[in-house]
Protein backbone atom coordinates (compact mmCIF):
# COMPACT_ATOMS: atom_id res chain seq x y z
CA UNK A 1 0.00 0.00 0.00
CA UNK A 2 1.36 3.43 -0.90
CA UNK A 3 2.14 5.88 1.88
CA UNK A 4 -0.33 8.39 0.43
CA UNK A 5 -3.07 5.78 0.54
CA UNK A 6 -2.21 5.00 4.17
CA UNK A 7 -2.44 8.71 5.03
CA UNK A 8 -5.77 8.97 3.27
CA UNK A 9 -7.22 5.87 4.93
CA UNK A 10 -5.97 7.04 8.33
CA UNK A 11 -7.70 10.37 7.79
CA UNK A 12 -10.96 8.70 6.78
CA UNK A 13 -10.79 6.28 9.74
CA UNK A 14 -10.13 9.10 12.20
CA UNK A 15 -12.96 11.18 10.76
CA UNK A 16 -15.34 8.23 11.03
CA UNK A 17 -14.34 7.59 14.64
CA UNK A 18 -14.67 11.25 15.59
CA UNK A 19 -18.14 11.33 13.99
CA UNK A 20 -19.05 8.22 15.94
CA UNK A 21 -17.87 9.92 19.14
CA UNK A 22 -20.46 12.67 18.59
CA UNK A 23 -23.04 10.02 19.40
CA UNK A 24 -22.02 10.25 23.04
CA UNK A 25 -22.91 13.93 23.18
CA UNK A 26 -25.93 15.19 25.01
CA UNK A 27 -28.56 17.00 22.94
CA UNK A 28 -29.27 20.69 23.43
CA UNK A 29 -31.17 21.61 26.64
CA UNK A 30 -34.26 22.41 24.53
CA UNK A 31 -34.11 19.02 22.82
CA UNK A 32 -33.56 17.32 26.17
CA UNK A 33 -36.56 19.13 27.65
CA UNK A 34 -38.67 18.14 24.65
CA UNK A 35 -37.65 14.48 25.02
CA UNK A 36 -38.41 14.51 28.73
CA UNK A 37 -41.88 15.92 28.05
CA UNK A 38 -42.43 13.32 25.32
CA UNK A 39 -41.51 10.61 27.78
CA UNK A 40 -44.02 11.94 30.31
CA UNK A 41 -46.74 12.11 27.63
CA UNK A 42 -45.95 8.59 26.49
CA UNK A 43 -46.19 7.29 30.03
CA UNK A 44 -49.61 8.92 30.36
CA UNK A 45 -50.75 7.26 27.11
CA UNK A 46 -49.47 3.90 28.36
CA UNK A 47 -51.12 4.17 31.78
CA UNK A 48 -54.41 5.34 30.32
CA UNK A 49 -54.64 2.58 27.72
CA UNK A 50 -53.61 -0.16 30.16
CA UNK A 51 -56.32 1.04 32.53
CA UNK A 52 -58.91 0.99 29.76
CA UNK A 53 -57.95 -2.50 28.61
CA UNK A 54 -58.03 -3.66 32.23
CA UNK A 55 -61.55 -2.26 32.65
CA UNK A 56 -62.69 -3.86 29.38
CA UNK A 57 -61.22 -7.20 30.48
CA UNK A 58 -63.05 -7.01 33.82
CA UNK A 59 -66.27 -6.39 31.93
CA UNK A 60 -65.85 -9.51 29.79
CA UNK A 61 -64.70 -11.60 32.75
CA UNK A 62 -67.89 -10.63 34.55
CA UNK A 63 -70.17 -11.44 31.60
CA UNK A 64 -72.06 -14.70 31.29
CA UNK A 65 -70.95 -15.49 27.78
CA UNK A 66 -72.25 -19.05 27.92
CA UNK A 67 -75.82 -17.96 27.48
CA UNK A 68 -75.27 -15.04 25.16
CA UNK A 69 -75.92 -15.28 21.43
CA UNK A 70 -73.54 -14.28 18.64
CA UNK A 71 -73.47 -10.59 17.84
CA UNK A 72 -72.52 -9.95 14.24
CA UNK A 73 -69.73 -7.51 13.41
CA UNK A 74 -70.73 -4.54 11.33
CA UNK A 75 -67.55 -3.90 9.33
CA UNK A 76 -68.38 -0.39 8.06
CA UNK A 77 -69.54 0.68 11.54
CA UNK A 78 -66.29 -0.60 13.07
CA UNK A 79 -64.28 1.35 10.48
CA UNK A 80 -66.27 4.46 11.29
CA UNK A 81 -65.70 4.07 15.02
CA UNK A 82 -61.96 3.63 14.48
CA UNK A 83 -61.95 6.52 11.97
CA UNK A 84 -60.38 4.32 9.33
CA UNK A 85 -61.36 4.16 5.67
CA UNK A 86 -60.28 0.76 4.49
CA UNK A 87 -59.18 -1.86 6.98
CA UNK A 88 -58.46 -2.50 10.66
CA UNK A 89 -55.36 -4.57 11.40
CA UNK A 90 -55.79 -5.85 14.92
CA UNK A 91 -53.76 -8.06 17.25
CA UNK A 92 -55.28 -11.24 18.60
CA UNK A 93 -55.08 -11.75 22.36
CA UNK A 94 -55.86 -14.83 24.42
CA UNK A 95 -58.51 -13.62 26.90
CA UNK A 96 -56.82 -14.72 30.15
CA UNK A 97 -53.64 -12.90 29.07
CA UNK A 98 -55.53 -9.64 29.57
CA UNK A 99 -56.05 -10.33 33.28
CA UNK A 100 -52.78 -8.55 34.04
CA UNK A 101 -54.18 -5.29 32.68
CA UNK A 102 -56.73 -5.31 35.48
CA UNK A 103 -54.20 -6.23 38.15
CA UNK A 104 -52.15 -3.86 40.25
CA UNK A 105 -49.81 -6.66 41.31
CA UNK A 106 -46.55 -6.41 39.26
CA UNK A 107 -46.03 -10.17 39.75
CA UNK A 108 -49.03 -10.82 37.47
CA UNK A 109 -47.10 -9.28 34.58
CA UNK A 110 -44.95 -12.10 33.32
CA UNK A 111 -44.16 -14.06 30.21
CA UNK A 112 -47.03 -16.25 29.04
CA UNK A 113 -45.55 -19.74 28.99
CA UNK A 114 -48.92 -21.43 28.74
CA UNK A 115 -50.02 -23.63 25.83
CA UNK A 116 -52.27 -20.92 24.40
CA UNK A 117 -49.61 -18.21 24.25
CA UNK A 118 -49.58 -18.51 20.45
CA UNK A 119 -53.04 -16.99 20.38
CA UNK A 120 -51.65 -13.67 21.55
CA UNK A 121 -49.84 -11.86 18.78
CA UNK A 122 -46.12 -12.00 19.56
CA UNK A 123 -45.47 -8.23 19.35
CA UNK A 124 -48.37 -7.48 21.64
CA UNK A 125 -47.28 -10.24 24.03
CA UNK A 126 -43.70 -8.96 24.13
CA UNK A 127 -44.75 -5.46 25.12
CA UNK A 128 -46.69 -6.53 28.19
CA UNK A 129 -44.52 -9.22 29.74
CA UNK A 130 -43.33 -6.95 32.52
CA UNK A 131 -45.07 -4.44 34.73
CA UNK A 132 -44.27 -0.81 33.91
CA UNK A 133 -42.41 -0.45 37.21
CA UNK A 134 -39.95 -3.17 36.16
CA UNK A 135 -39.36 -1.78 32.67
CA UNK A 136 -36.85 0.55 31.14
CA UNK A 137 -38.30 4.00 30.38
CA UNK A 138 -37.03 3.91 26.78
CA UNK A 139 -38.70 0.53 26.20
CA UNK A 140 -41.91 1.82 27.76
CA UNK A 141 -41.72 4.72 25.31
CA UNK A 142 -41.67 2.19 22.48
CA UNK A 143 -44.75 0.46 23.88
CA UNK A 144 -46.55 3.80 24.20
CA UNK A 145 -45.76 4.54 20.55
CA UNK A 146 -47.17 1.14 19.54
CA UNK A 147 -50.31 1.92 21.53
CA UNK A 148 -50.70 5.31 19.86
CA UNK A 149 -49.84 4.23 16.32
CA UNK A 150 -51.46 0.81 16.24
CA UNK A 151 -53.54 -0.53 19.07
CA UNK A 152 -55.28 2.67 20.08
CA UNK A 153 -55.45 3.91 16.51
CA UNK A 154 -57.28 0.78 15.35
CA UNK A 155 -59.27 0.86 18.56
CA UNK A 156 -60.26 -2.82 18.93
CA UNK A 157 -58.59 -6.01 20.09
CA UNK A 158 -59.49 -9.46 18.78
CA UNK A 159 -59.90 -11.42 21.99
CA UNK A 160 -60.04 -15.22 21.97
CA UNK A 161 -62.02 -16.11 25.02
CA UNK A 162 -62.15 -19.75 26.18
CA UNK A 163 -65.43 -21.23 27.32
CA UNK A 164 -63.62 -23.48 29.79
CA UNK A 165 -59.84 -23.18 29.94
CA UNK A 166 -59.38 -26.63 31.42
CA UNK A 167 -61.48 -28.35 28.76
CA UNK A 168 -59.56 -26.90 25.82
CA UNK A 169 -56.51 -28.83 24.68
CA UNK A 170 -53.77 -28.74 22.09
CA UNK A 171 -53.34 -31.62 19.62
CA UNK A 172 -51.06 -34.41 20.77
CA UNK A 173 -49.31 -37.22 18.94
CA UNK A 174 -50.31 -40.55 20.43
CA UNK A 175 -48.51 -42.96 18.14
CA UNK A 176 -46.33 -42.78 15.05
CA UNK A 177 -49.34 -42.16 12.84
CA UNK A 178 -52.17 -41.13 15.17
CA UNK A 179 -52.97 -38.10 17.26
CA UNK A 180 -55.54 -36.67 19.63
CA UNK A 181 -57.20 -33.68 18.04
CA UNK A 182 -56.78 -30.28 19.58
CA UNK A 183 -59.96 -28.61 20.74
CA UNK A 184 -60.87 -25.04 21.57
CA UNK A 185 -64.36 -23.96 22.45
CA UNK A 186 -64.87 -20.29 23.03
CA UNK A 187 -65.53 -16.95 21.41
CA UNK A 188 -63.94 -14.45 19.12
CA UNK A 189 -64.71 -11.07 20.69
CA UNK A 190 -63.97 -7.69 19.26
CA UNK A 191 -63.16 -5.77 22.40
CA UNK A 192 -63.40 -1.99 22.42
CA UNK A 193 -61.32 -0.68 25.33
CA UNK A 194 -62.18 2.93 24.50
CA UNK A 195 -65.93 2.48 24.99
CA UNK A 196 -65.43 -0.45 27.34
CA UNK A 197 -67.70 -2.86 25.48
CA UNK A 198 -67.75 -5.87 23.20
CA UNK A 199 -68.43 -4.63 19.68
CA UNK A 200 -69.27 -8.09 18.37
CA UNK A 201 -68.86 -11.72 19.30
CA UNK A 202 -68.99 -15.10 17.63
CA UNK A 203 -68.77 -18.53 19.11
CA UNK A 204 -66.03 -20.72 17.63
CA UNK A 205 -65.08 -24.35 17.89
CA UNK A 206 -61.68 -25.28 16.52
CA UNK A 207 -60.31 -28.78 16.14
CA UNK A 208 -57.90 -30.63 13.89
CA UNK A 209 -58.95 -32.31 10.68
CA UNK A 210 -59.51 -36.07 10.57
CA UNK A 211 -56.17 -36.46 8.89
CA UNK A 212 -53.14 -34.21 8.81
CA UNK A 213 -50.87 -34.36 5.82
CA UNK A 214 -47.58 -32.63 5.63
CA UNK A 215 -44.74 -32.78 3.14
CA UNK A 216 -41.68 -33.07 5.33
CA UNK A 217 -42.47 -32.01 8.81
CA UNK A 218 -44.72 -34.95 9.65
CA UNK A 219 -41.96 -37.52 9.62
CA UNK A 220 -39.44 -35.06 11.06
CA UNK A 221 -41.66 -33.55 13.69
CA UNK A 222 -45.21 -34.95 13.77
CA UNK A 223 -46.15 -32.86 16.82
CA UNK A 224 -45.31 -29.72 14.88
CA UNK A 225 -47.33 -30.89 11.90
CA UNK A 226 -50.52 -31.41 13.94
CA UNK A 227 -49.92 -28.14 15.82
CA UNK A 228 -49.56 -26.30 12.47
CA UNK A 229 -52.78 -27.85 11.25
CA UNK A 230 -54.54 -26.73 14.44
CA UNK A 231 -53.17 -23.19 14.16
CA UNK A 232 -54.19 -22.98 10.49
CA UNK A 233 -57.71 -23.98 11.40
CA UNK A 234 -57.69 -21.51 14.28
CA UNK A 235 -56.69 -18.74 11.92
CA UNK A 236 -59.43 -19.73 9.49
CA UNK A 237 -61.98 -19.70 12.33
CA UNK A 238 -60.89 -16.20 13.36
CA UNK A 239 -61.02 -14.97 9.76
CA UNK A 240 -64.46 -16.47 9.39
CA UNK A 241 -65.73 -14.73 12.50
CA UNK A 242 -64.64 -11.28 11.38
CA UNK A 243 -65.93 -9.00 8.64
CA UNK A 244 -63.65 -8.43 5.62
CA UNK A 245 -62.74 -4.99 6.96
CA UNK A 246 -61.01 -6.54 9.99
CA UNK A 247 -57.77 -8.49 9.70
CA UNK A 248 -55.71 -10.21 12.35
CA UNK A 249 -52.01 -9.36 12.62
CA UNK A 250 -51.22 -12.70 14.26
CA UNK A 251 -49.30 -14.85 11.79
CA UNK A 252 -49.90 -18.13 13.59
CA UNK A 253 -51.53 -19.80 10.61
CA UNK A 254 -50.63 -20.42 7.00
CA UNK A 255 -52.73 -17.60 5.55
CA UNK A 256 -50.35 -14.85 6.60
CA UNK A 257 -47.11 -16.83 6.49
CA UNK B 1 8.95 -15.61 4.53
CA UNK B 2 8.52 -16.60 8.16
CA UNK B 3 5.80 -14.80 10.08
CA UNK B 4 5.73 -14.11 13.80
CA UNK B 5 3.18 -15.95 15.96
CA UNK B 6 1.39 -12.65 16.52
CA UNK B 7 1.07 -12.08 12.77
CA UNK B 8 -0.22 -15.61 12.18
CA UNK B 9 -2.94 -15.10 14.76
CA UNK B 10 -3.95 -11.78 13.27
CA UNK B 11 -5.08 -12.03 9.69
CA UNK B 12 -6.36 -8.72 8.34
CA UNK B 13 -10.06 -9.60 8.64
CA UNK B 14 -9.63 -11.31 11.99
CA UNK B 15 -7.66 -8.38 13.35
CA UNK B 16 -10.29 -5.88 12.22
CA UNK B 17 -13.05 -7.94 13.78
CA UNK B 18 -11.34 -8.58 17.11
CA UNK B 19 -9.50 -5.31 17.67
CA UNK B 20 -11.65 -2.73 15.88
CA UNK B 21 -15.24 -3.86 15.28
CA UNK B 22 -15.74 -5.80 18.50
CA UNK B 23 -14.48 -3.07 20.89
CA UNK B 24 -16.50 -0.49 18.99
CA UNK B 25 -19.68 -2.56 19.15
CA UNK B 26 -19.07 -3.35 22.84
CA UNK B 27 -18.62 0.35 23.62
CA UNK B 28 -21.74 1.31 21.66
CA UNK B 29 -23.69 -1.46 23.39
CA UNK B 30 -22.67 -0.14 26.81
CA UNK B 31 -23.84 3.30 25.76
CA UNK B 32 -27.13 2.03 24.38
CA UNK B 33 -27.89 -0.22 27.32
CA UNK B 34 -26.61 1.68 30.30
CA UNK B 35 -26.68 5.40 29.49
CA UNK B 36 -29.51 7.94 29.50
CA UNK B 37 -31.56 7.78 26.33
CA UNK B 38 -31.24 11.47 25.62
CA UNK B 39 -27.81 10.94 24.01
CA UNK B 40 -27.44 11.59 20.30
CA UNK B 41 -26.54 7.92 19.70
CA UNK B 42 -30.16 6.98 20.46
CA UNK B 43 -31.47 9.30 17.75
CA UNK B 44 -29.09 7.62 15.31
CA UNK B 45 -30.30 4.18 16.38
CA UNK B 46 -33.90 5.35 15.85
CA UNK B 47 -33.09 6.75 12.41
CA UNK B 48 -31.43 3.46 11.48
CA UNK B 49 -34.58 1.58 12.53
CA UNK B 50 -33.04 -0.09 15.60
CA UNK B 51 -35.37 1.55 18.10
CA UNK B 52 -37.37 -1.58 18.84
CA UNK B 53 -34.25 -3.73 19.19
CA UNK B 54 -32.60 -1.22 21.53
CA UNK B 55 -35.81 -0.98 23.56
CA UNK B 56 -36.04 -4.77 23.85
CA UNK B 57 -32.39 -5.03 24.86
CA UNK B 58 -32.75 -2.28 27.47
CA UNK B 59 -35.88 -3.96 28.80
CA UNK B 60 -34.13 -7.32 29.00
CA UNK B 61 -31.13 -5.91 30.83
CA UNK B 62 -33.11 -3.49 32.98
CA UNK B 63 -32.09 -3.94 36.58
CA UNK B 64 -28.96 -5.92 35.67
CA UNK B 65 -26.70 -3.19 34.33
CA UNK B 66 -26.68 -1.13 37.52
CA UNK B 67 -24.95 -4.17 39.04
CA UNK B 68 -21.94 -3.60 36.79
CA UNK B 69 -19.09 -1.61 38.33
CA UNK B 70 -19.34 2.09 37.60
CA UNK B 71 -16.12 2.20 35.60
CA UNK B 72 -17.47 -0.44 33.18
CA UNK B 73 -20.61 1.59 32.49
CA UNK B 74 -19.05 5.03 32.52
CA UNK B 75 -15.37 4.81 31.57
CA UNK B 76 -14.93 1.64 29.54
CA UNK B 77 -16.81 2.80 26.40
CA UNK B 78 -14.34 5.68 25.85
CA UNK B 79 -11.39 3.37 26.43
CA UNK B 80 -12.81 0.87 23.92
CA UNK B 81 -13.22 3.68 21.38
CA UNK B 82 -9.57 4.70 21.82
CA UNK B 83 -8.46 1.06 21.62
CA UNK B 84 -10.39 0.49 18.37
CA UNK B 85 -9.12 3.69 16.74
CA UNK B 86 -5.50 3.09 17.79
CA UNK B 87 -5.65 -0.53 16.64
CA UNK B 88 -7.09 0.47 13.26
CA UNK B 89 -4.48 3.17 12.68
CA UNK B 90 -1.74 0.80 13.79
CA UNK B 91 -2.99 -1.85 11.33
CA UNK B 92 -3.17 0.70 8.50
CA UNK B 93 0.54 1.33 9.08
CA UNK B 94 1.41 -2.38 9.33
CA UNK B 95 1.97 -2.04 13.08
CA UNK B 96 5.25 -0.23 12.50
CA UNK B 97 6.41 2.92 14.18
CA UNK B 98 7.99 5.01 11.45
CA UNK B 99 8.37 8.72 10.87
CA UNK B 100 5.29 8.67 8.64
CA UNK B 101 3.13 6.53 10.93
CA UNK B 102 4.04 8.16 14.27
CA UNK B 103 1.61 11.11 14.08
CA UNK B 104 -1.25 8.72 13.27
CA UNK B 105 -0.27 6.27 15.99
CA UNK B 106 -0.20 9.11 18.49
CA UNK B 107 -3.59 10.41 17.37
CA UNK B 108 -5.75 7.81 19.21
CA UNK B 109 -4.18 8.39 22.64
CA UNK B 110 -4.00 12.14 21.99
CA UNK B 111 -7.70 12.37 21.14
CA UNK B 112 -8.73 10.16 24.06
CA UNK B 113 -6.52 11.86 26.64
CA UNK B 114 -7.20 15.29 25.14
CA UNK B 115 -10.93 14.78 25.51
CA UNK B 116 -10.51 13.83 29.18
CA UNK B 117 -8.04 16.63 29.95
CA UNK B 118 -10.28 19.05 28.08
CA UNK B 119 -12.98 18.20 30.59
CA UNK B 120 -10.53 18.87 33.45
CA UNK B 121 -9.78 22.34 32.07
CA UNK B 122 -13.35 23.07 31.04
CA UNK B 123 -12.81 23.07 27.24
CA UNK B 124 -14.96 20.02 26.74
CA UNK B 125 -18.42 19.53 28.29
CA UNK B 126 -18.54 16.83 30.96
CA UNK B 127 -16.89 15.95 34.23
CA UNK B 128 -13.24 14.95 34.43
CA UNK B 129 -12.67 11.54 35.95
CA UNK B 130 -9.13 10.22 36.54
CA UNK B 131 -10.42 6.66 36.00
CA UNK B 132 -11.48 7.66 32.47
CA UNK B 133 -8.00 9.01 31.76
CA UNK B 134 -6.26 5.96 33.23
CA UNK B 135 -8.39 3.58 31.16
CA UNK B 136 -7.84 5.61 27.98
CA UNK B 137 -4.07 5.48 28.49
CA UNK B 138 -4.17 1.75 29.29
CA UNK B 139 -6.25 1.10 26.17
CA UNK B 140 -3.78 3.09 24.05
CA UNK B 141 -0.83 1.18 25.48
CA UNK B 142 -2.57 -2.12 24.80
CA UNK B 143 -3.45 -1.20 21.23
CA UNK B 144 0.00 0.16 20.41
CA UNK B 145 1.97 -2.59 22.14
CA UNK B 146 3.05 -4.06 18.81
CA UNK B 147 4.47 -1.03 16.99
CA UNK B 148 6.06 0.34 20.14
CA UNK B 149 6.69 -2.82 22.08
CA UNK B 150 8.36 -6.11 21.27
CA UNK B 151 9.68 -5.95 17.67
CA UNK B 152 8.04 -8.38 15.28
CA UNK B 153 9.51 -9.73 12.06
CA UNK B 154 7.35 -7.24 10.23
CA UNK B 155 8.73 -4.31 12.16
CA UNK B 156 12.37 -5.19 11.52
CA UNK B 157 11.78 -5.90 7.86
CA UNK B 158 13.69 -3.29 5.85
CA UNK B 159 11.43 -0.65 4.37
CA UNK B 160 11.45 -0.93 0.59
Amino acid sequence: MKTTTRHLLSLVATAAFVTFAFGSLKPSPEEEKKRAQEQLDNRAVYDDWVKKVGAAYSLVAGMNLAGSPDKACDGPALLKLAKEDYQLRLPTVYGPYLARFASSNPADWKEDKGPWAFLTESTFRGHFEKHASARDAYALDGTARMIKNDWQKFRFLIVLWPEDESANRLPKITDTRTFDSGSFKGWVLLLDPIDKNVACQKRIFVENGETVSSNESFTKNPQKAVQNDFENRFEAAIEGALPPQVKSTNNMGALLK
Amino acid sequence: MRRSRWEKRNTRGGFFLAHVALPLVAGAALYLLARPTSLVLFRWAEMAGFEASVARARDATHGLLPLLPGFVRLSLPNALWVYALSSLLSALWDHRATAASLPWLALGPALGAGFELGQAFGFVPGTFDPVDLALVLAASALALRVPFGRPTLASIRPTP
